[in-house]
């Protein structure tokens, strides 16, 4: 059995994972409605896999049946794994793997779908840190096929090895990360954003050339329509976050252009304007 | 048009196989390859008929200067040059040949040619009127044109390799393989190729050349390249 902490987005596309690559899942959450809430989207988003034809119809019944919703951790005492994936406090994170600690059986795997915190502080409440580790889910969790999966400075090689194959069962593709701030994807990933605000801020071309250009060399989106997609205060904040860990090196330096339509409130998209007007 | 191109022979088959179905295109040394892509080899009678100097060397102005200024003099002044200026600027080219008024730029390196976008510049203070040659030029082969404010590494360039440098940096100090680093870009964020991918296709002593400059001219350390890059770049086949 697989337990998945908090039932949000990330965990309900966990979830449907999980029991897509046949293992039981128990979902947990703090509130019902929380739970009666995902348990709705989890059928809705089950069912749309059928309809796209991404899930046989015969085992629609058969995934839905294997994931169950508590209110109770103790629940979760029996799973071989336990994936975190609750809002990123490392102090929220903190206490839920020390009740996990008491809760779970010695060599059950205790995983964090963190994008952001360090897996070795979050280890550092567990009697046995090596069986503590990241497992980095993308958004929807339940279609994109990349796990980070994350080493902490006492994580052992057999937790790694495990969860590896684990994710493959659950029909992803792992990528073995060590701890460190961004982990690949969001490091790496920094870049595509940071540089074309550079070359907006020096005036070599505008938003719409930009994204042109980076969409003509394969790219599904320019930066700027990307950027207003994500939330510019979401990016610009994992931007700073990066920034900050990495003490001021100057490949993770925000853009003030951004900062600036975050204070104006051009979050993107969802705010109807950002890099690009929305509202017509 | 009638085009005379000047590079290396491998950069030059990838241009001829888009430019010799459209124009006439002519090579200087006539080497069998450049011929079966479709070149011609240039001789005096035909040197009359070149209207453009088409340079698609993968370098600095200094060295670009050197390498164009006696074919610059030998052309007439009819003849509009059009060059690779990844790795400068056409504004600095232009002075160090003094033809601002007959040049343009583009952004080239090896596989970029496969978008349908080219990147393309004029020299700061130019004449609208230079920006008039390059659409004969360019659209028969199916690219169409951006115009970019005259800068190092145009827009596509530039980016990837602070992309593939940010990969390398990963990857030195131990975060991460370089196969988990393209796997991970590819599925966690679609994208087409991963960073080490695309180093290898473009290659990483081109990247490493463009950071250089950029790391130089910018004066701005978020273009250094990583030690693991120029290692690439050194070992490259």
């Amino acid at each position: 059995m697989i337990g998945i902490i908090g039932s949000g987005t990330m965990g309900r596309g966990i979830a449907i994972s999980a029991a897509t690559g046949g293992y039981d899942v128990s979902l947990y959450d703090i509130d019902q409605q929380a739970l009666d809430a995902a348990q709705q989207a989890i059928e809705k988003s089950v069912a749309k896999g059928v309809e796209k034809g991404k899930i046989p119809a015969e085992e629609q019944p058969k995934i839905l049946a294997r994931i169950r919703t508590t209110m109770s951790l103790d629940d979760l005492g029996a799973g071989e794994l336990i994936v975190e994936a609750v809002p990123e406090s490392m102090d929220l994170k903190k206490k839920i793997f020390g009740q996990l600690s008491g809760i779970c059986s010695k060599d059950a795997i205790l995983a964090s779908n963190t994008s952001s915190l360090s897996i070795t502080s979050i280890s550092a409440v567990v009697d046995n840190p090596g069986r503590v580790v990241g497992m980095h889910f993308f958004n929807p969790a339940n279609i994109m096929k990349l796990v980070e999966v994350i080493a902490g400075r006492f994580t052992s090689e057999e937790t790694v090895a495990n969860v590896c194959e684990i994710a493959e069962k659950m029909g992803k593709t792992p990528a073995r990360v060590k701890d460190t701030p961004g982990f690949i994807v969001n490091r790496v990933a920094r870049s595509f954003y940071t540089e074309s605000l550079r070359i907006l801020e020096e005036g070599v071309a505008d938003e719409a050339a930009i994204d042109r250009v980076m969409q003509a060399h394969g790219f599904r989106m320019g930066p700027f329509t990307l950027m207003d997609l994500i939330g510019n205060d979401v990016n610009v904040e994992v931007t700073r976050s990066l920034y900050e860990a990495y003490h001021g090196e100057a490949r993770y330096r925000p853009s003030h252009i951004q900062e600036a339509l975050v204070d104006a409130g051009m979050l993107g998209k969802k705010s109807g304007r950002g890099f690009y007007n929305y509202e017509s | 048009m009638h085009i005379l191109l000047i590079g290396a022979e491998d950069v030059l088959i990838e241009w001829l196989k888009l430019l010799s179905p459209h124009h006439t295109c002519y090579v200087s040394e006539p080497a069998e390859r450049l011929i079966e892509a479709g070149a011609i080899t240039l001789d005096e009678e035909k040197a009359g008929k070149v209207e453009i100097l088409f340079d698609t060397t993968i370098s600095s102005s200094r060295s670009k200067a050197e390498l164009l200024s006696d074919v610059v003099r030998a052309m007439p002044g009819s003849v509009s040059v059009v060059s690779n200026t990844v790795l400068t600027t056409v504004t600095e080219l232009g002075a160090s040949l003094g033809i601002a008024h007959r040049i343009a730029g583009f952004g080239y390196l090896p596989t970029l040619l496969d978008a349908d976008i080219i990147e393309v510049a004029i020299p700061y203070g130019a004449d609208d009127s230079m920006k008039t040659f390059l659409t004969p030029l360019f659209e028969p082969i199916g690219k169409k044109l951006e115009f970019i404010d005259d800068a190092i590494g145009f827009v596509f360039p530039r980016v990837l390799a602070t992309i593939v440098n940010e990969a390398a940096f990963t990857m030195q100090q131990g975060v991460a393989d370089e196969a988990a680093i393209d796997t991970a870009m590819k599925l966690g964020v679609n994208y087409p190729e991963g960073p080490f991918g695309w180093g290898r296709k473009i290659g990483f002593g081109n990247i490493y050349a463009l950071l250089q400059v950029l790391h130089l001219e910018l004066g701005d350390d978020r273009y250094r390249p990583a030690p693991l890059l120029k290692k690439l770049a050194l070992t490259e086949v």
